[in-house]
């Protein structure tokens, strides 16, 4: 469980960045934080971890105040897929690149050895195993930062703009992923601009602005405030703004294409 | 590492310094240089670090210069030169004066940056006929120092939250460390000037020899008389530095 209780941050220049946030997600939940440019989202995940301290209140993960814990005792049940694969591959082969953290946790050679082939087979990097992380396409660079958190199974995965450079079959992979972590029990948290993506995968939204917490409730209700949305930048799922456009009546299920729409829009107004 | 990025990062203000033609601002700045450079007594140091102070206190940087991160790194640094210093050739003095002019020469390039901003530098340099790729990288390279630093930053969270730590382990191992931060970092370097260059190209860059300026300088009444007031401490204080 993650819970954040009465947090300020403030940046050393003393510029504010979350400002009074009261917020917490149980174990095995899968929630998106959504904002425009510099709300304070990556802000706020990086206190998941312990890479930022808040400056008042504090931040709980499974029960352990994150002031008290090294990042690297945090980040043994928390994972941060960063939004830049460029900033963390370094090593000589994708393979030693996905063993990184797993040497750093001490976990077993064998162990190392299993879990390295399952996430190169669930990425499709196999064939990449002994190229150099630095010649893989942009694409590629993304799967493989996210395998390389993905190899030591953390309690809680934070995926920061999972979908940029991802194209739809990838992103479709990374639907899949998510399901199947969160099937598990484990908790999934989605930094995205990207509705498109979120909609019909998260079940809860929590949105920031200027680094306030405005609104946190269920995907389906929040889209439905019009003024919410396009007030924080973003924009609605395409084939929802038709179904209301259309006149369809609520709740609107989350539709997987334009066909599934349209079938749900007809039988709606009927 | 962010708060040390932030006193590479100019900001503009309104100080009677800032006022200066850009010109004015790098001689000073250069001057201060020197004179750490030619200082061998401990007085002299300890004038020319009054001379940095004073100028950034003028510049309105003072507390730039002092923040907390840069100061620890500027006394680590110190003593470790002080305790090399005294270890190897047992004079208290000399090691004072040499970790003393450890803080002068960092104070006196870290005013560089609170008094000129990159883009006044390529002024300067363009005005004294430099050539222009020259220019151009120079200026270049001072605008990406914070960014470079900020990436070092994200490198160092995207390495930690997969569990290295830097502060652990002998020596060796904390040196074996580094390696995952350098490569990105270097990697993230090369990239970085490779698309700016790409960037200029695609915007004309190199498409006519003499560019023309949006900003032209010119020297003030005032501009004269602190590059006047400028020489004449500079002067006096060359001369008691290496003649008297």
């Amino acid at each position: 469980m993650i819970e954040f209780s009465d947090v300020d941050f403030d940046y050393p220049q003393g510029q504010p960045a979350l400002r009074d946030i009261n917020l917490t997600i149980k174990t095995g939940e899968l929630v998106a934080i959504l904002g425009g440019n510099g709300a304070g989202k990556s802000t706020l995940v990086r206190h998941i971890n312990g890479l930022l301290k808040p400056t008042r209140g504090t931040v709980t993960v499974f029960g352990s105040n994150t002031r008290k814990a090294s990042v690297a005792e945090i980040s043994r049940r928390v994972g941060i897929v960063f939004q830049s694969p460029d900033h963390q591959l370094f090593a000589e082969s994708v393979e030693k690149e996905i063993d990184f953290a797993l040497r750093n946790f001490g976990t077993s050679l064998q162990v190392r050895h299993e879990r390295i082939r399952d996430v190169l087979d669930f990425f499709d990097l196999q064939k990449y195993r002994s190229s150099s992380p630095l010649k893989l396409s942009s694409g590629e660079k993304k799967r493989l930062s996210i395998a390389s958190i993905m190899a030591w199974n953390p309690d809680i995965l934070i995926l920061d703009e999972p979908t940029v450079g991802q194209d739809a079959v990838q992103q479709d992979k990374l639907k899949e992923l998510v399901r199947l972590w969160t099937d598990e029990g484990r908790t999934v948290v989605i930094v995205s601009h990207d509705l498109e993506f979120l909609w019909g995968l998260v079940p809860r939204l929590i949105i920031l602005s200027d680094g306030n917490l405005v609104a946190d409730g269920k995907t389906d209700e929040l889209l439905m405030k019009e003024e919410l949305v396009r007030g924080e930048s973003l924009h609605r799922p395409q084939l929802l703004d038709v179904a209301v456009m259309l006149g369809g009546t609520p709740p609107y299920p989350s539709f997987q294409n334009a066909s599934d729409a349209a079938k749900w829009i007809l039988k709606s107004r009927e | 590492m962010y708060r040390l990025a932030q006193t590479f990062v100019f900001k503009r203000n309104r100080s009677p310094i800032q006022r200066l033609d850009p010109r004015v601002r790098l001689l000073i700045s250069g001057q201060l240089l020197i004179l750490v450079g030619i200082s061998s007594q401990i007085h002299e140091v300890f004038l020319t670090l009054i001379g940095v102070l004073a100028l950034a206190t003028l510049a309105k940087g003072l507390r730039r210069l002092a923040n907390p991160f840069f100061v620890v790194w500027l006394i680590v640094g110190s003593i470790l030169i002080f305790s090399l210093q005294f270890l190897l050739n047992e004079s208290l003095a000399a090691a004072v004066i040499l970790s003393t002019r450890f803080i002068a020469i960092l104070l006196s390039l870290s005013i560089f940056y609170v008094i000129l901003s990159p883009d006044e530098v390529e002024q300067v340099m363009k005005s004294a006929r430099l050539p222009r790729d020259l220019v151009f990288a120079f200026s270049a390279a001072l605008r990406f120092i914070p960014v470079l630093m900020l990436d070092g930053l994200r490198i160092m969270d995207a390495q930690r939250s997969r569990g290295l730590e830097l502060d652990k382990g002998w020596p060796s191992t904390r040196i074996k460390n580094f390696v995952p931060l350098l490569v990105p970092f270097i990697v993230t370097a090369l990239v970085r000037s490779s698309e700016l260059a790409e960037a200029m190209e695609a915007r004309a860059y190199g498409a006519t020899p003499n560019r023309s300026s949006l900003e032209i300088l010119r020297l003030q009444r005032i501009d004269v008389l602190a590059l006047c007031l400028s020489f004449a401490i500079f002067s006096l204080a060359v001369e008691s530095f290496l003649f008297v």
